[in-house]
């Protein structure tokens, strides 16, 4: 069967769709031709699968062949089992008949002939030719159509259908449509049915040396097609896979060995997706094919079937897949195939992939996760070719132009060298290529850091390529390997450094290259290397490029190796892909690390723009996530960019950020160029100076503990730790920090600047920072700025204590701990009298003052003192201070010597005098934090003398007037910033007050008088002495000064107690001299004994030893009794019992000259003396009064004599008021005698509800 | 990140392509699912490269340690930090569909293979390790056991979670139990 595999070639290639056989019995074909062939390709035809389940394949191409046609004619009827699939699926008979008679002799028999092959899925199409208008053609039609129908069709299946040439029914169309899919469906089962059975049969002998692969292949190749041409992708697709995999299986069995392939010229070109790119005839091996070219073919006509299905993710990941395991099956291979030629493949599957993949894919309606996966498939692909290309590249020389990044090396350490067979030899002839080559490699820099950066170039190459070439030369032995360690070796210690070292410039830094050049120019002379001896790198490269140019065919691979700059354009394109493809796919990592060598490329062709753009999306993932050590390999290269670019805020910052990368990932040197190029810049003229943000470096916190505390108004200095990233000192030219309120956000904040330009130390510095006067609240540190020579930085970064490096100041926040609190205004000291009780008037006296402080030191606090009026501060005396709470101490103790009257003084041990100057005075320091109490001595002055008033009608003497204020202003606080100011209230009083009354009236006209004195202070009184200067008209009884009994003295009167002494006096006569006092004057000897903290007390002497006697003057006022009465007034009661508001009532006084009034030397005054003036007084808001207020009546001069003065008044108030007075203003209140007094106060009761009066509103 | 495979010994190589849910078709895994009957017999008692790194949210490292017993490189660290930064790109895919804590063999660079533990907490914990042995078990059982470790490191009131582990305690743990297990 295998010979059939050729004409299967032929028969598949001309066979592309479905036939339909058309048995055109009486030649109407070409009639109907063009109306059978518009119902192609069939718009829904429902198939079945293989699974025998219904699918429904649109548009269903197939094809309307003659059974004359030659294609159907000269088929052999022995293949037909194999070819089944290129047999028709339908036979349509066309016939047409007009007589009944016709049908039945000619037509049926020769239908009967054509139907009998029971194989054939066939239906007669009967067609009319008969024109409606026709009624006699049409019944006869209908006639013969019904004997058709009547003698083919059948109950189970309908086999006939009727055509009207000149009708237009589409039913019919509709008819024969479905007519023909039946017959397809039909014979499509059938015919995968055969070719199941077939291939089972097959496979059951699958161990048995009989099998032949070929036959299977063709057959289950075959019912592939077949579903393939019915459109039915998907059972096509999975033939190929088990197809696919029993191919595997035999392939893998190692029972024989076989040919691989892949020795063709243009093998090298991977046809994964070309299934016609080699006749399989070309291909077959034995009984089986050969593995290189078929699983490419098999693959190719998988991803042909899944393009067909609109499925290119799937091509991409099953294309990638195949990729690798094929890549692997020729390495296993490889030392029988050409030079790289794996490698070339690799490179060129994956462009196919890539290419056609793209091209099928739109990109529609996909899930996002499948474009992303589409993405990554094909950045893979492009990666995975990328890293092939380079290795093909290093092989012939460009290694020295690949960038060492991690990435590079990754992929290409760890990739074995390939394993030819035989490495190739460069020819003879080829030694001014040799001696190109070996120009590139010396005049190669490799790896040519920035900053000085000493770092050990990453490898690119698993092992040597000189000793990995020389190895796998057929002819050098091991002992010739050993010998070339040696020489290896010898150059290492140094000890052939000199030939070296004029070659390769990098020795040191290389290894290498070192190498590269063992051989020296020793072997450079002999052009033609020898088999006995190894060959030179240049040599090798030489070498490689000619084998490649053996084994590549591609064009384009070639000529992107052609030249360094092809090469680098090819490079490029891949990497670009590669990077697009990975961050469309959201691999950001992988895209990120393409990306960096994007930028070294572009970097190396002075594209420094482009360059530092993809140096910076690279920094900033690393930056990112925090891969420092990622970073700190990348970071360098971008800072150098930026140089170039004289991009000066970018230099900066990725120089801070080289700074604040970990220590260990740079050596101090490197990280001191780092800072020398920061001040170097910082120092320099910048044409845009941009602030730079250290927030890495240069870290900064509170002092650890409580914050600082302030009160509102106070300034401070507030201490920050600040830790320096900068490997050396770095002088500042100004420092400054602000406070962030952490009440209020929106109010601006204010920096407070250091006040000296620091110089920071590496590691921890502590900063002290003046702090002016700040609002209440707390207040967290906001931004550090500074200067650095004209650069103005500012850091964020807050560190949480401990030095900046151990910390990941990235991962956590920044915390809140405030470090000023600033207190809301409050009262800081209180001052108050140290005393509630009076002092005593006109001596000196302690005042005291109570100096609280309120958590608040006072320390060099100064008090003015601002006496008021009538008050002067004794500034002889000093000024005494004591402890508040020692006082308090002895409080009880002091109180119980009042009362006992015992009073010592009592010193405390914690008190100080001071002297007042200027009326201030200085607290001292032991004060400063402890309530005090603090003495001066004062005097209130009062000229005014004492008086005493009568105890029958005691008058109150005004608080006031003893009142004396003192005006004190505390100015405290660190810088005398806090002022307190108080006015203090003193009261000052008399010792005592004196009233009178006279005890009794004696029968001889003595008085005897009684003097009460009560005392004011509390303190005890000691009365030495009293007496009485009487006035006019009073004289003291018997000879005596005026004096009690002076055995009572002293008299002691206890603190708020009442005495009394008694005088006894008489009337005397009046001399009305002038210089006869008018008032008398009591005079008193005493002393006061009390303390200070509680009030009076003994007065402020100079010398206090001596205790001194006061004297204390109070008048007294004596009234003579009335002696002579000359006018009588006396009230008359109310006519009605009850006053009422609004209700009129008549006021009656009767006046009665008791005397006769020209007796009286005093009445001379009055002009009219029968006339009296009589007035009301009377409260206009109580009373209106009706009729005259004021006015003269007649009174006879006569003893005797009466009047009645009658006023008529309207309470206006209800209450008890005061009725109206009536006075006499011509008489002397002497000579009036009241009898009976009128009433203090009647009662007016409200006015009647029902009467409606009205009140005025206003007097 | 894309590799080519090839292996060092002649011997056919063992599951070359990158694991991945996605592209794991029943071909693939018809295909990888084989594994040479030599293998387990010739695995050579050589030095092995591991390196452990502790990712924490934000893919940081907080924890970095060479914990392979072959002679160090002093460039291998930048190729291993590469690898396993990059396996991230397959850890972020991976571990939102999967309940399972140990992702093994999730990525493979060449011969180097990439394993991954995720911790289970509210927040994303990775203990990724790039190790080139096959011992699967003890790989699981050392990720357990770093994990039980670093939960005390947790614990530490004075550790603040996110940041860099620096105990030197920690470190010791984790060096002795890559000896044991790894």
């Amino acid at each position: 069967m295998a010979n059939y595999l050729s004409p299967f070639q032929t028969i598949k290639s001309a066979c592309d769709r479905l036939v339909i056989a058309v048995e055109d019995v009486s030649d109407l074909w070409p009639s109907v031709k063009e109306g059978f062939e518009q119902r192609l390709p069939f718009q829904k035809a429902c198939l079945n699968n293989k699974t025998r389940n219904p699918v429904f394949v649109e548009q269903l191409p197939a094809e309307f062949i003659l059974t004359t046609d030659p294609r159907l004619r000269s088929r052999f009827p022995q293949e037909q089992s194999v070819f089944w699939f290129r047999e028709p699926y339908a036979t349509v008979v066309l016939v047409t008949c007009e007589d009944l008679e016709e049908f039945k002799t000619i037509l049926k028999p020769r239908l009967k002939l054509i139907v009998q092959n029971d194989e054939k899925e066939w239906f007669i199409v009967f067609v009319s030719k008969a024109h409606p208008s026709n009624d006699q053609a049409t019944k006869m039609a209908k006639k013969v159509y019904a004997k058709l129908e009547v003698d083919f069709s059948s109950k189970k299946r309908e086999r006939c259908c009727k055509l009207d040439l000149h009708g237009t029914e589409s039913i019919f169309w509709e008819d024969l449509e479905s007519k023909m899919v039946e017959s397809i469906r039909n014979t499509l089962d059938r015919r995968v049915q055969f070719y199941e059975e077939e291939i089972r049969k097959l496979s059951e002998q699958r161990f048995l040396p009989v099998w032949n692969f070929c036959n299977f292949f063709i057959l289950k190749e075959s019912l592939a097609f077949m579903f393939e041409m019915a459109h039915l992708h998907e059972d096509s697709l999975r033939e190929y896979d088990e197809l696919e995999l029993c191919y595997l299986e035999t392939v893998n069995t190692p029972v024989r060995q076989r040919e691989f392939g892949g020795l063709d010229h243009g093998d090298d070109q991977a046809a994964l997706l070309n299934p016609v790119f080699k006749p399989l005839t070309q291909i077959i091996q034995d009984d089986s094919f050969r593995e290189f070219e078929f699983r490419q073919y098999l693959f190719a006509c998988q991803s042909k079937l899944l393009f067909k299905l609109s499925r290119p993710v799937e091509v991409a990941a099953r294309g990638y897949a195949f990729i690798i395991s094929f890549s692997k099956t020729l390495a296993l291979h490889e030392n029988a195939l050409p030079f790289c030629l794996r490698e070339a493949w690799v490179i060129t599957a994956c462009l196919a992939v890539i290419n056609s993949t793209s091209s099928h894919y739109d990109g529609g309606v996909v899930a996002p996760d499948v474009e992303k996966e589409f993405y990554r498939l094909q950045g893979d692909l492009y990666s995975l070719c990328r890293i092939k290309f380079m290795r093909l590249a290093y092989l012939i020389g460009y290694g020295v132009e690949m960038e060492r990044s991690p990435a590079n090396s990754a992929s290409l350490s760890m990739l074995p060298w390939p394993r030819p067979a035989v490495w190739p030899v460069s020819s003879p002839d080829a030694s001014s290529e040799v001696f190109a080559k070996e120009k590139i490699i010396l005049q190669a820099n490799p790896g040519a850091k920035h900053f000085d950066i000493q770092r050990k170039p990453l490898p690119l190459e698993p092992s040597s390529l000189l000793r990995e070439a020389n190895r796998r030369r057929a002819s050098l032995s091991i002992g010739n390997v050993s010998e070339l360690l040696d020489s290896r070796h010898s150059v290492t210690d140094g000890s052939g450094a000199d030939g070296v070292s004029k070659f390769s410039p990098s020795s040191k830094t290389n290894p290498s290259s070192m190498s590269r050049n063992f051989s020296g120019p020793v072997n450079f002379e002999s052009s033609s290397p020898s088999l006995d001896r190894p060959m030179r790198l240049s040599e090798i490269h030489v070498a490689a490029e000619h084998a490649l140019k053996r084994t590549i065919s591609d064009l384009d691979l070639l000529k992107s190796l052609s030249t360094l700059q092809d090469f680098e354009q090819k490079y490029m394109e891949l990497t670009k892909g590669a990077a697009d493809k990975y961050h469309n796919s959201c691999w950001k990592r992988h895209g990120v690390a393409l990306d960096r060598e994007i930028a070294a490329l572009c970097f190396k062709h002075g594209n420094f723009d482009l360059a530092a753009k993809s140096y910076e999306k690279v920094c900033a993932l690393y930056a990112g996530e925090g891969w420092q050590d990622l970073l700190a390999e990348v970071l360098p290269n971008l800072a150098e960019c930026q140089k170039i670019l004289n991009d000066q805020a970018g230099y900066l910052s990725s120089c801070v950020r080289l700074l604040s990368l970990d220590n260990v990932l740079f050596s101090t040197k490197e990280r001191r160029a780092f800072q020398s190029e920061v001040v170097r810049l910082a120092h320099s003229e910048m044409k845009h100076p941009v602030p730079l943000n250290v927030s890495s470096l240069i870290t900064f916190a509170g002092n650890p503990g409580p914050p600082l505390e302030l009160s509102d108004g106070d300034p401070g200095t507030l201490s920050v730790t600040v830790w320096s990233g900068f490997p050396d000192d770095i002088a500042l030219e100004s420092l400054s920090m602000t406070l962030v309120a952490t009440n209020n956000v929106d109010e601006g904040v204010e920096a407070i600047k250091c006040s000296d330009a620091p110089v920071l130390k590496p590691g921890r510095n502590t900063v002290t920072l003046a702090l002016p006067p700040q609002k209440p609240g707390s207040y967290v540190l906001g931004v550090l700025t500074g200067q650095i020579g004209h650069l103005r930085f500012r850091s964020h970064g807050f560190s949480k204590g401990g030095p900046p490096d151990s910390d990941d100041f990235m991962s956590f926040e920044k915390p809140t701990k405030p470090v000023l609190k600033v207190f809301k205004p409050r009262p800081l000291v209180d001052i108050v009298a140290a005393i509630s009780s009076a002092l005593l008037m006109n001596e000196p006296q302690w005042v005291g003052l109570i100096v609280k402080p309120m958590n608040y030191s006072l320390r060099g606090a100064i008090l003015h003192i601002d006496p008021g009026p009538e008050l002067m501060i004794e500034e002889s005396q000093m000024i005494e201070i004591e402890d508040y709470m020692s006082v308090m101490e002895r409080m009880p103790q002091i109180t119980e010597s009042i009362a006992l009257e015992n009073v010592s003084s009592i010193s405390t041990e914690k008190s100080e005098q001071l002297l007042l100057g200027n009326g201030k005075i200085a607290l001292p320091d032991w004060a400063s934090d402890i309530t005090t109490v603090l003495w001066f001595p004062v005097r209130a002055i009062d000229d005014r003398m004492a008086r005493g008033t009568s105890a029958v009608y005691p008058q109150r003497q005004s608080v006031v007037d003893g009142m004396r204020t003192i005006a004190l202003k505390l100015v405290f606080g660190a810088f005398h910033n806090q002022i307190f100011e108080r006015t203090i209230a003193v009261h000052f009083t008399n010792p005592l007050h004196v009233s009178t009354r006279v005890v009794d009236k004696c029968n001889d006209g003595n008085l005897l008088l009684q003097v009460i004195m009560h005392s004011q202070v509390k303190a005890s009184i000691h009365i030495y002495d009293a007496w009485i200067d009487l006035q006019d008209g009073f004289v003291h009884i018997g000879k005596g000064d005026g004096r009690p009994i002076s055995s009572f003295f002293p008299v002691v009167i206890s603190p708020s107690s009442r005495a009394a002494i008694l005088f006894s006096i008489r009337l005397g006569s009046m001399t009305n001299e002038d210089e006869v006092p008018t008032e008398s004057i009591l005079n008193m000897r005493y002393g006061v004994s009390g303390d200070r903290n509680v009030g009076a007390h003994t007065p402020v002497s100079a010398n206090p030893g001596v205790e001194r006697e006061l004297l204390f003057k109070s008048t007294l006022i004596l009234q003579r009794p009335v002696l002579d009465p000359c006018l009588a007034v006396g009230f008359l009661p109310f006519s009605s019992d009850c006053l009422k508001v609004g209700q009129l009532v008549s006021m009656q006084w009767r006046v009665e000259r008791l005397k006769d009034l020209v007796e009286s030397p005093r009445s001379t005054l009055n002009v009219l003396q029968d006339e009296l003036l009589y007035e009301i007084n009377v409260n206009p808001d109580n009373w209106m009064i009706a009729g005259r207020k004021r006015g003269h009546v007649f009174l006879s001069t006569m003893q005797g004599s009466r009047v009645v003065i009658t006023v008529t008044c309207v309470p206006l108030i209800s209450g008890y008021v005061r009725p109206p007075q009536l006075g006499l203003p011509d008489v002397d209140d002497a000579n009036i005698s009241y009898n009976p007094a009128g009433p203090h106060l009647v009662c007016v009761l409200p006015p009647t509800l029902s009467s409606s009066f009205c009140v005025p509103a206003a007097a | 990140m894309v590799s080519q495979q090839d292996a060092i010994s002649n011997e056919p190589p063992l599951q070359g392509e990158r694991f991945s849910p996605i592209n794991k078709t029943k071909r693939l895994s018809g295909n990888r699912g084989r594994t040479p009957p030599t293998t387990t017999s010739v695995v050579p008692v050589m030095a092995t490269t591991a390196c452990f790194i502790i990712v924490s949210r934000n893919d940081i490292p907080i924890y970095e340690a060479e914990v392979g017993s072959a002679i160090k490189k002093e460039e291998a660290a930048h190729q291993h930090q590469f690898i396993l930064h990059a396996a991230l790109d397959i850890v972020q895919d991976l571990v939102w569909t999967t309940s399972a804590m140990f992702l093994k063999a999730m990525d493979r660079f060449n011969d180097l293979v990439v394993s991954v533990y995720v911790t289970a907490g509210h927040i994303l914990h990775i203990l990724m390790l790039l190790h080139d042995s096959r011992n699967e078990d003890g790989i699981k059982s050392f990720f357990q056991e770093v994990h039980e470790l670093y939960i005390k490191i947790l614990l530490n009131p004075l550790y603040l979670p996110g940041s860099r582990i620096t105990s030197s305690h920690f470190d010791t743990k984790v060096r002795a139990l890559a000896r044991k297990y790894l």
